[in-house]
């Protein structure tokens, strides 16, 4: 039950952020990339800290996988950040979008279900070291 | 349109991210999320696995014993004198239900605030800039879905995404992520300033 | 050392008990390529939690048993 609550607490305040913030919107999205305005840059930046301040408190001790550097960590970033500058969406944002009532997230969402079909479709046949987990 | 200050955001997105953890007790990951819901059936699966394993440690530690004088004979795996410390097993995984919530909840809470904001409508396109910077009309479908397949294969090959590697990991301080956040953050940089630059 | 030891739901089990340390000296710290769960995760599937390295599955007894 608590994970279930805890989980949709999360979310729900994760999307009425993400959208307050302007997550969800291009242009505000652009101006972060471009360093034309710098307040969602503090924003990411500030939340890192808070979260390692937070974490480091809590996780103290706690068994979270250790992600080293790896081939695919570097290659999967980039195509990331490319795909990102071009929708505005990472995960998160896309979801924001569409909860804001931009339809074409929906072409977005459906390229990262894509994506990651065609990630674990290739994997399976050509068996390459990745970041994903199996489970 | 009104727009949180920085500090307000990083506070908010902070809070969330470690609100998750005391929480769920595992690390929050959008991405990880989605591709779980992707992955239903393989999740589902995997759910029922590992009640069954997690169910009963001490069957599962007799039936290891077992399975190591077996394979090592019994010179590897002497008779314990004293009962065996009970091994702390991993954090317990979210079930496919917990993933579920929490992406729906996301886009709940935006849809919600949008609303109440008054901002909620059906925008068929992505915005002035989005029409200005990258495509409008027919061909921004084709570039959003291009860029979308960008974000999901990326984001499933590094493992995360800006919640995955960049709240979650950076705050501990993985170097994986921390190299990860660093790249996807250049390179949407550099792709930012070329389409600004080519407007 | 197999990189993916922090995720395995195996790995703490070998490590804290002095019994089963011999499974992670000869797969995970050592030639942990042989082992059956590493092989299987490359191919994307997801790998059992009862997967031995040695490619055999754990025999729980059941519940009460």
């Amino acid at each position: 039950m608590r994970p279930h609550l805890g989980a949709a607490l999360t979310g729900l305040a994760l999307g009425v952020t993400l959208t307050l913030a302007g997550f969800a919107d291009y242009g505000e999205v652009h101006r972060m990339f471009a360093l034309t305005d710098l307040r969602l840059i503090f924003t990411f930046a500030g939340a890192v800290a808070i979260s390692f301040v937070g974490l480091g408190v809590l996780a103290r001790g706690a068994a979270i996988p250790r992600r080293s550097v790896r081939r695919s960590t570097v290659i999967g970033a980039a195509l990331f950040g490319v795909g990102w500058a071009l929708t505005g969406a990472c995960p998160g944002a896309a979801l924001a979008q569409l909860g804001n009532g931009y339809v074409p997230a929906l072409a977005s969402l459906g390229g990262i279900f894509a994506g990651a079909l065609i990630h674990d479709r290739l994997r399976a046949r050509l068996g390459w070291e990745s970041d994903a987990c199996g489970s | 349109m009104w727009f949180l200050p920085w500090w307000a955001g990083a506070l908010a997105l902070g809070t969330i991210c470690v609100g998750y953890f005391w929480l769920t007790r595992q690390t929050m990951g959008v991405s990880g999320s989605l591709y779980r819901a992707l992955d239903w059936r393989v999740s589902r699966a995997g759910d029922r696995d590992r009640e069954a394993f997690e169910a009963d440690p001490a069957a599962v530690e007799a039936a290891l014993l077992e399975a190591t004088r077996a394979e090592f004979g019994d010179d590897a795996a002497p008779p314990p004198v004293s009962p065996p410390p009970a091994a702390a097993p991993p954090p317990p995984s979210l079930s496919l239900g917990v993933h579920v919530t929490f992406l729906g909840a996301i886009f709940a809470g935006s849809l919600a605030t949008a609303w109440l904001r008054g901002a909620l409508h059906v925008h068929r396109d992505l915005g002035d800039e989005f029409g200005r910077l990258v495509a409008h009309g027919g061909r921004a479908w084709l570039v959003l879905a291009a860029g979308g397949v960008l974000v999901g294969f990326g984001t499933r090959l590094a493992g995360g995404c800006t919640s995955g590697h960049g709240l979650s990991g950076c705050g501990r301080l993985q170097p994986g992520s921390l190299v990860a956040t660093a790249i996807f953050f250049g390179c949407a940089v550099a792709i930012s300033l070329a389409l600004g630059a080519l407007a | 050392m197999c990189p993916h030891t922090a995720s395995c739901p195996l790995f703490p089990r070998f490590t804290l008990q002095s019994a089963l340390k011999i499974w992670q000296m000869k797969y995970c710290e050592a030639d942990y390529k042989r082992c059956a769960r590493y092989q299987l995760s490359l191919s994307g599937q997801p790998v059992p939690n009862g997967l031995l390295p040695n490619g055999q599955l754990l025999k729980l007894r059941a519940p009460g048993g």
